[in-house]
Formats: C-alpha cells, sequence, structure tokens
C-alpha cells in the first residue's frame, strides 16, 4: 500500500513539474520578448508559390514573408529583424504554443475550432481563399456539381479534405479520394488520369495549372466550395501583442484606402493632408505609444513593404505567374472583403 | 621497427611453383566464359544489352543533348525539348548553403571540406587509431559548430534558421553519427553491467528509441522537448534535433556495439582480469579497439541510413537538402522541371554515400587483421 502511495505521488509530482512549463498560464508578454531578444520568429509555409518560397536570390519571398517584413519593421524600424522559422501544417500551432515562433504567418484558415480549443488566437485575415477544383478541360464539366463519381486527388491533413466531403455530402454525390500530398505528383496523377480532378486551395491551383506543359487543357472551375480566410495567429491572451498583429495588417491595409503607397509614403509623413492620414503615420498624436511601438511604426512598416494591394500585386497579382485576380482580397470599397478599421 | 625493416628485406615472393596459373584467355575467349557460358547467361546478357539501347540513347537524348544548360530564367527552357537543369544552376546555392549569409559561406566551405577530409583521415594509415578517434570524436563535432554557429573567435553568429540544404543534411548526418558512438558504447556497456540500476536504464533506452518510429521522435524533440523546458528557457531547434538523433541513432549504434562485444571471446575479458588489469583500461585498451573493428561495417551502413534518414526532419519545417528540392517544384518558375531537381537530388546524394562507402571498405580492407 505504502509502495504504491509512493509510486502515484512521484508520478503525480513528476506530471505537475514537467506539466507546469505546458500548462500554467504563461504571462510573458510577447512585444516584450521580442524586443528584448531583438528580433522576431516569424512562422511561414516551408514552401508555397507566391506565399512564402525560397527564391533563386537565397532569400525567402512571398506575401507572408512580407508581412514579416512589415511587423518587423513596425516593432524595430528595421525591415530585416526578422528570421523566418518555416513551419508545416502538422507543427504550425505546437510551434506557436511552444513559443517557437512569435506570430504565424501561414497560411492558416481561421475556424472555429481551431480558436476554440487550440491555445491560439486569431489575431487577423492576411488573405481570402477559396477551395476549387482543376480539371481536365476535354470532360467537358463546367460545375462541381456534375462531379458525381469523380476520382478526386486530395492532399492529405488539410481543411480541403474536409470540405470536399461536406461539398459532396451535401449535394449527395460519390467521389473517390486518391491521397496524394500537394506537389507535382498531384500534377502527375492528373495528367496521367490516376484523378479526374484535383481540388486545392484556389490560390494554389491557379498556379499548378501553370505548370503543366499545356496549360490550355486544363481548367479551374468556376465554384468556390468553401470559404479560407488565410489568418494570422498569435498565443490565447497574449493581447498587447495581438494588437500589434492585427493593426500592423490593418494599417497596410488602411494605407492603401488612404492611397498611401511605398513611394509616396515619405511625401505624405512630411505633408499631411488628410488628419486621417497624419494619424496613420504618426504625424499628429501618439498612436504608435498606445501599442507599444515606436510612432512611426505604420510609416516604417509601409514603406518597407507597401500597402496591402501592392503587396499583392507584387506577389501574387496579374502580373506575376500566379496570375490571381484581387476578387475577395479587393478593399470593401470594391466589393472585396478586405477592410480596416478606422484609425482613431 | 628495427626488426620491420629487416624483415622488408626478405624476398616474399613465392616461388614460381606456387604461383597461380596464369590467365592466358584472350578478351573475346574470356567475354565468351563469363557472359555466354550457357542458354541463360546467354539470354541474360543479351537482354541486358537490349535494354540498354533502348534505354540509354533516349536517356542521353533527354539528359544531355535535347538538355537546356544555359540561361537563368525559365524562359530559356519553354523551348527545351529535353531536360531544363536550369533550376539546379540558378539555385545551386539555395541547395548547398540554404540561407546562410553569403560572406560567410567560406565556413561552410571549411566545413564540408572537414567532412571529406575525416574520411581521408580514417584510411590514412600513419595516424595512430587513438588520434582517428580524437579527431573524429571531439575535434571535428567541435570545429562544426564553431564554424557553422559562430560566435566565439570573431565569427559573427549566424541563427539555425539560416541554415539549409546541404548544410542541414550534412550537419545532421554527421553531428548526430559523430555523437551517438561514444553514447552507443557507454549504452551497449551499461546493457552488459551486472548493476541492475544501470543495465535497467539502458536497456530501456536502447529499446525505447529503437522501438519508436524517428517521425515520432522528431516531432518529441522539436515540439514536446520545448514544452517541458522551464520558462523563458530555449534550446535552439537544430540542437533539439541533433538531440533526437544522436539518441536514435545510438540505441542503434549500441545494439551493434553489443554484438560486437558478444564476438569477442571470453578468455579476452578473463585474461585481462588475471592480469589485474581494472574494468575501464580492459574496455578501452583491449575490448574496445577489436570491438570497433569488427562494427565498422555494420556502423558505417548505420551512419548511412542516418544521412539518409535525416530528409525526415522536412515534416518538422527544416529545410534539408531534399526540402530545397521540394522547394523547388513547388516554386512558380521551376514547378515543371521536378524530375530534373529529383535527379539532382539524388545523383547528390548518391555520391556522397557512395564515396563514404568506398572509404569504408578501405578502412575494412585496412583493419584486415586476417583471423
Amino acid at each position: 500500500m505504502i509502495k504504491i502511495k509512493t509510486i502515484l505521488s512521484a508520478i503525480t509530482s513528476v506530471t505537475l513539474l514537467t506539466g507546469m512549463g505546458a500548462t500554467a498560464p504563461v504571462f510573458a508578454d510577447t512585444l516584450d520578448d521580442v524586443k528584448k531578444r531583438g528580433f522576431l520568429r516569424c512562422g511561414t509555409g516551408e514552401a508555397k508559390a507566391g506565399f512564402a518560397m525560397p527564391g533563386d536570390n537565397n532569400q525567402w519571398q512571398g506575401m507572408e514573408i512580407d508581412y514579416c517584413k512589415a511587423l518587423s519593421s513596425a516593432v524595430f524600424g528595421d525591415e530585416t529583424k526578422f528570421e523566418v522559422v518555416p513551419v508545416t501544417s502538422k507543427v504550425r500551432f505546437t510551434s506557436l504554443t511552444s513559443r517557437e515562433i512569435d506570430v504565424l504567418v501561414k497560411g492558416t484558415t481561421w475556424t472555429y475550432s481551431r480558436d476554440a480549443k487550440l491555445g491560439v488566437d486569431f489575431a487577423a485575415y492576411w488573405f481570402f481563399d477559396g477551395q476549387g477544383f482543376l480539371i481536365k478541360k476535354e470532360l467537358g464539366v463546367t460545375s462541381a456539381k456534375q462531379l458525381n463519381g469523380a476520382t478526386i486527388c486530395i492532399s492529405p491533413g488539410t481543411t480541403s479534405e474536409k470540405n470536399v466531403a461536406d461539398f459532396f455530402r451535401t449535394y449527395d454525390m460519390k467521389y473517390k479520394p486518391v491521397v496524394i500530398k500537394a506537389g507535382p505528383e498531384t500534377l502527375d496523377a492528373l495528367q496521367k488520369g490516376r484523378c479526374d480532378v484535383i481540388t486545392n486551395d484556389l490560390s494554389a491551383l491557379a498556379s499548378d495549372r501553370q505548370k503543366f506543359t499545356n496549360p490550355d487543357d486544363f481548367v479551374v472551375l468556376q465554384d468556390n466550395i468553401a470559404k479560407e480566410p488565410l489568418s494570422l495567429y498569435v498565443r490565447q491572451n497574449d493581447s498587447r501583442w495581438k494588437d500589434v498583429i492585427t493593426w500592423t495588417r490593418n494599417a497596410l491595409v488602411e494605407a492603401e484606402e488612404l492611397g498611401i503607397t511605398q513611394e509616396n509614403v515619405g511625401q505624405h509623413a512630411k505633408h499631411p493632408i488628410d488628419p486621417r492620414v497624419a494619424r496613420l503615420l504618426g504625424a499628429k498624436g501618439a498612436y504608435g505609444e498606445m501599442l507599444g511601438l515606436p510612432n512611426t511604426w505604420a510609416h516604417d512598416a509601409i514603406s518597407a513593404v507597401g500597402n496591402y494591394g501592392e503587396i499583392f500585386e507584387r506577389n501574387v497579382g496579374e502580373q506575376t505567374r500566379m496570375g490571381l485576380t484581387r476578387n475577395l482580397n479587393q478593399q470593401w470599397y470594391d466589393g472585396g472583403l478586405v477592410f480596416a478599421p478606422p484609425f482613431r | 621497427m628495427a626488426t620491420h625493416k629487416t624483415l622488408s628485406k626478405v624476398n616474399l615472393t613465392p616461388p614460381e611453383s606456387r604461383a597461380r596459373p596464369q590467365n592466358k584467355m584472350t578478351l573475346l575467349q574470356k567475354a565468351r566464359q563469363r557472359y555466354f557460358s550457357n542458354l541463360l547467361n546467354s539470354f541474360l546478357t543479351l537482354s541486358v544489352i537490349i535494354a540498354f539501347i533502348l534505354i540509354l540513347p533516349p536517356l542521353l537524348q533527354w539528359a544531355i543533348f535535347d538538355a537546356v544548360f544555359i540561361g537563368s530564367t525559365q524562359e530559356a527552357c519553354e523551348v527545351a525539348a529535353g531536360a531544363c537543369w536550369l533550376p539546379i544552376a540558378a539555385r545551386f546555392d539555395l541547395f548547398v548553403y540554404g540561407f546562410y549569409p553569403e560572406t560567410e559561406t567560406w565556413r561552410v566551405n571549411l566545413v564540408f571540406a572537414a567532412s571529406f577530409f575525416t574520411l581521408v583521415v580514417l584510411v590514412w594509415r600513419r595516424i595512430s587509431m587513438k588520434l582517428k578517434l580524437v579527431y573524429i570524436v571531439a575535434f571535428l563535432p567541435a570545429l562544426i559548430f564553431v564554424l557553422l554557429y559562430g560566435g566565439v573567435f570573431g565569427l559573427d553568429s549566424v541563427s539555425s534558421n539560416k541554415f539549409g540544404g546541404l548544410i542541414i543534411t550534412i550537419f545532421l548526418g554527421l553531428i548526430g553519427s559523430i555523437l551517438s558512438l561514444p553514447l552507443g558504447i557507454f549504452l551497449a556497456l551499461g546493457r552488459r553491467s551486472t548493476r541492475p540500476v544501470i543495465r535497467i536504464f539502458c536497456v530501456s533506452v536502447i529499446e525505447l528509441f529503437r522501438a519508436m518510429p524517428m517521425i515520432t521522435w522528431l516531432f518529441m524533440g522539436a515540439l514536446v522537448l520545448q514544452l517541458f523546458l522551464p520558462n523563458g528557457m530555449e534550446v535552439d531547434k537544430m540542437i533539439r534535433v541533433v538531440f533526437i538523433l544522436v539518441l536514435v541513432s545510438a540505441a542503434s549504434k549500441a545494439e551493434i556495439i553489443r554484438a560486437g562485444l558478444q564476438a569477442i571471446p571470453v578468455g579476452q575479458f578473463e585474461a585481462s582480469a588475471a592480469l589485474g588489469v581494472g574494468y575501464w583500461r580492459t574496455m578501452s585498451m583491449v575490448i574496445m579497439p577489436q570491438v570497433l573493428k569488427v562494427s565498422i561495417p555494420a556502423m558505417l551502413n548505420s551512419f548511412i541510413g542516418m544521412f539518409k534518414d535525416t530528409s525526415l526532419v522536412a515534416i518538422i519545417g527544416l529545410l534539408d537538402f531534399l526540402s530545397v528540392g521540394m522547394a523547388t517544384m513547388n516554386s512558380d518558375e521551376w514547378g515543371k522541371y521536378g524530375i530534373e531537381v529529383y535527379i539532382f537530388v539524388a545523383m547528390i546524394y548518391f555520391v556522397i554515400l557512395f564515396t563514404i562507402s568506398r572509404f569504408s571498405l578501405t578502412l575494412e580492407k585496412q583493419l584486415e587483421t586476417g583471423h
């Protein structure tokens, strides 16, 4: 009896000791940590064209990287004070909660259960994606609702897997899943007829189509079967840092609305006419200080990477190989979903 | 030394009568004997030749004659009927140095050179075994750490988040393998210990790390370990991964060494004990040199396995050599040229591992004592 008791107490004390680090509420403030450390750790995707991709110049580039630059500029006034920590879908949330990264920028859909139970907080949208289908033109399919009985290539462990299941159940259709990790193998499978359709994020499908020898033989269906608001995440109960993440994004969006670009931001900062511009760029009031940042935070972020529209066009826009249209990522006044709350 | 010299003067060539009969066959006869000795052999030979004729020309046509080697953008490849090797040229630095600062790449080159030099050291007869071990187990890891991480001796500190490509592969493969050697030896000895506490501990470590897949341990090292550390204490991710690789590989090395230990006749232990030599001296002077000698093939086999296993770190987001290849295939410009990238990656792995296996063969021959 005594023995069992000792063992039990030993086990409890070990669990308590090890559990301390894991579950005890962490009151450390990431903003302070980051400032003390002198740079921030940005959790980005490991290789997604247009979003986070090592370029031929050995530098990371893409929309996610640009956000990291903006954040680094906002906090330090220097766009280079960040480290890219690539995270995979499997490890991204644990990397965040185990403090390996300060912010999760990798395209991660904001969902109810993630927000509710994973110990992370949603901070802001960064890109509105959807889910669609890439299919051979010769099949003559024009709508996703004609896909009954199709063989579908799906990447494992993603929200797209579940979305497809939901979609086909809703319309009472059947499909055969072929589970292949997204990449050249999937394209090969489609080309060789192992599957009739590829499903993935619309942003990925657009660029996938370009990788075929004759892209014109393939078509991305018009249907969008899911909402995929790719978002920025921080650790739970880290509100000061969350504010910095949210409002850095908002500043870049607001800049587009106010017509502030990377090129003219200096001009605007010197001679602000619009009081909204003056507040944003720190010419009036002490708006940066409210966040614990320098007053020129927004100015620094914009001069590092430009406004939201510029970031979009440079990385994934119609001039790039990705060739995406703004679509849902247009400003609210153009009919899109991109919107920044008022700066006042 | 003196006896050795006099010995070498003695004519040791066997007398004419005992020499091997000279093979006087012509080349044609030889070929006939070797490849067409019976119907089955002739059939096999012919099939292989036909297969070569069918495969080789189109392969060469694709990989070399129709291929594009010159240019820097994807447009140059659009016209190619064959392979496009430009992604490799354009991203060569990424493949080799990852994101390592451009001005500091000489340090990486030095690491590669030191790693290659290790192979030379291994087969260099003039260097004593002890010196070899000191170089490999102590000097080389220290040198690699200092060069890659910097921060001492006036070298700029480089974050491990800047590592990528071949750096990660070599770093993890080499350090993981080397540091696991001493640990493996201790685990193997501990497993044979007469003290239950030590024995049970060593057996548990070995079995635990052998019985679970490497991926599980990598997740553990990359994610869970950090949660157990006290708040504010941070251990570099790369170091945590090395820690895991060392343990996994030490567990398998311990078993190799245990096999070696069992191959040593018990008389060796007894003779040593009879002479009054203590446990540690017996082990280090008598037993281990023999054990290591017999375990070299198995060790190198485990090293090669380990080296390839490092590509698993991709799942925790480290961009090793293979992952850089995968990233290249996912990029907009080079997405069409996945096959070329895979071939390149496979070739580099092959060159590295084949070189190592050749060197190990030489080493084995050298240590052959001909029992």
